[in-house]
């Protein structure tokens, strides 16, 4: 197994693998830094906006992101036309785990940088008031489960696909869904894995027609999407580990 | 031989899995456009023009550009497998003509989507909006004016595309083009960010035309990063080489 990460280790030399994780979350990081805030209360509640438009905006980002991800790491394999090779000279199990722990490694770089970005862009816009520690560590958790799910799920469909196009593709769809679904009744998201990182989120806003005002609520964290979300990425792991052991080498 | 070449690229298209994404895809901002302008009528009280809006407004933000890379990226990816990339090296064609040519088959993919986001915004419009009349001439020009828009994203995806043997990287690339595209509207400086001239060209965020007065530089925006970008292609072709 030691051997199967170390391999993985090696084939990622000059990939530029972190540099791409790094610019997905510094995508979300830019469009956040967008966010109109000048008034003194805008300020004071700046932590709260950026925990409530975060979670919309990992919808666009993060599904494409995800399957971009997972679809550079089988594809060497598939370019490379190493399959048959490392299907003899390793465990496929292995093969897999040490994968998916690259990919889970990504995934947790990408939250870690998107914690320090967030309460970079408040210091540097001045926001007043910081937010509940709970409330963003929530709200990386939730992001590292949901993309963890997207990105066995596009691994499965890598694995499966000799072209990568559908897999990016099906990735791309995904993000326009999980956008839009942040415009229809909640419900919906449920039936869109993409769209996981709304329901998720533990911040309201109310928006006051009348006097225009904004007003953030903070919300009890959804352990049942979470749930879900650690089902499906359960599931979709053992589906990708399951393609990548009937996979013809 | 640049149409020779064309020919050649389209003919790689044949029943490749890239049609049903030029399908798909826009079907999604077409439904959920329609979805939303019924929803919410009291405010998108504009006819036509609104659900233009609806129909475009993510697409052309953030999608468009991730598509033509998924265009741009399958067009090279062929390329770069196997011992493809020798072959047209040693092929007796002007390298530039066979980025020429990938440039062409983008473009007839992407005018082909913009058409076809036109026919599902004027069916939806009908069936659905049951919107009175025709769209109005205008939107029509914004789509054209989108498609020039397209050409630079086009000419750098395809740059993209072949400097990077990865096919998903390049179409990450486009979607944080697009984000920040989005950003450099927001500040009225969407000329000088080649991903953003999609967005200015189709007018997707607003109902009266933000390129009113503008279009020369637009224009000129739009040929210049085009240019740019060929250029670079073309001098990067010459210095490449096969690979032993």
């Amino acid at each position: 197994m030691l051997s199967a990460i170390r391999a993985e280790r090696l084939k990622a030399r000059r990939r530029h693998d972190l540099l791409l994780a790094t610019g997905i979350a510094l995508s979300v990081l830019l469009w956040a830094s967008n966010m109109e805030m000048r008034t003194e209360d805008a300020l004071a509640s700046g932590y709260d906006a950026m925990l409530y438009a975060i979670p919309v905006m990992h919808t666009t980002v993060m599904p494409l992101g995800m399957a971009a991800l997972a679809s550079r790491l089988w594809d060497m394999e598939t370019k490379g036309r190493s399959c048959r090779l490392l299907f003899t000279a390793q465990q496929r199990g292995h093969l897999f785990a040490a994968k998916a722990l690259r990919l889970l490694a990504q995934d947790a770089w990408i939250v870690l940088l998107e914690g320090a970005g967030f309460f970079a862009l408040g210091a540097l816009r001045g926001f007043t008031r910081l937010p509940a520690a709970g409330q963003v560590a929530w709200l990386l958790l939730s992001t590292f489960a949901v993309n963890a799910m997207l990105l066995f799920l596009q691994l499965l469909l890598a694995v499966r696909s000799d072209t990568q196009l559908l897999p990016l593709s099906l990735g791309m769809a995904g993000s326009l869904l999980g956008l839009f679904s942040a415009f229809m009744p909640p419900a919906l998201c449920f039936l869109m894995p993409w769209s996981y990182y709304l329901p998720l989120s533990n911040m309201a806003m109310n928006w006051d027609r009348a006097t225009r005002i904004c007003t953030f609520v903070p919300l009890a964290p959804g352990a049942l999407p979470l749930l879900l979300s650690a089902v499906l990425a359960a599931l979709f792991a053992a589906l990708a580990c399951r393609a990548i052991g009937r996979r013809e080498g | 031989m640049l149409l020779r070449c064309f020919r050649a690229e389209m003919r790689k298209l044949r029943g490749s899995a890239v049609w049903l994404v030029f399908f798909a895809v826009p079907l999604i901002p077409a439904g959920y456009g329609t979805f939303n302008y019924l929803q919410n009528q009291g405010i998108l009280s504009e006819g036509w023009y609104s659900l233009f809006t609806q129909h475009t407004l993510f697409y052309a933000m953030f999608f468009f550009a991730p598509m033509v890379g998924v265009y741009a990226g399958y067009l090279w990816r062929l390329e770069h497998r196997g011992g493809n990339w020798n072959l047209l090296m040693t092929a007796p064609v002007p390298r530039f003509s066979i980025f020429a040519a990938k440039g062409m088959t983008a473009l007839a993919l992407a005018l082909l989507t913009q058409l076809w986001v036109f026919a599902l915004f004027v069916l939806c419009g009908k069936l659905f909006a049951r919107l009175p009349g025709l769209p109005p001439a205008e939107i029509l020009l914004w789509l054209l004016r989108g498609a020039c828009g397209a050409l630079p994203v086009i000419a750098l995806q395809l740059l993209l595309s072949m400097v990077i043997r990865s096919f998903a990287a390049p179409v990450l690339f486009a979607l944080g083009g697009g984000v920040a595209g989005m950003l450099f509207c927001s500040r009225d400086m969407g000329l000088i960010w080649p991903y953003a001239l999609m967005l200015l060209g189709m007018n997707s965020n607003r109902s009266e035309d933000v390129l009113a007065g503008g279009l020369f530089g637009y224009l000129l925006a739009c040929a210049g990063f085009t240019l740019l970008f060929g250029l670079l292609a073309a001098a990067l072709l010459r210095r490449r080489d096969v690979r032993a």
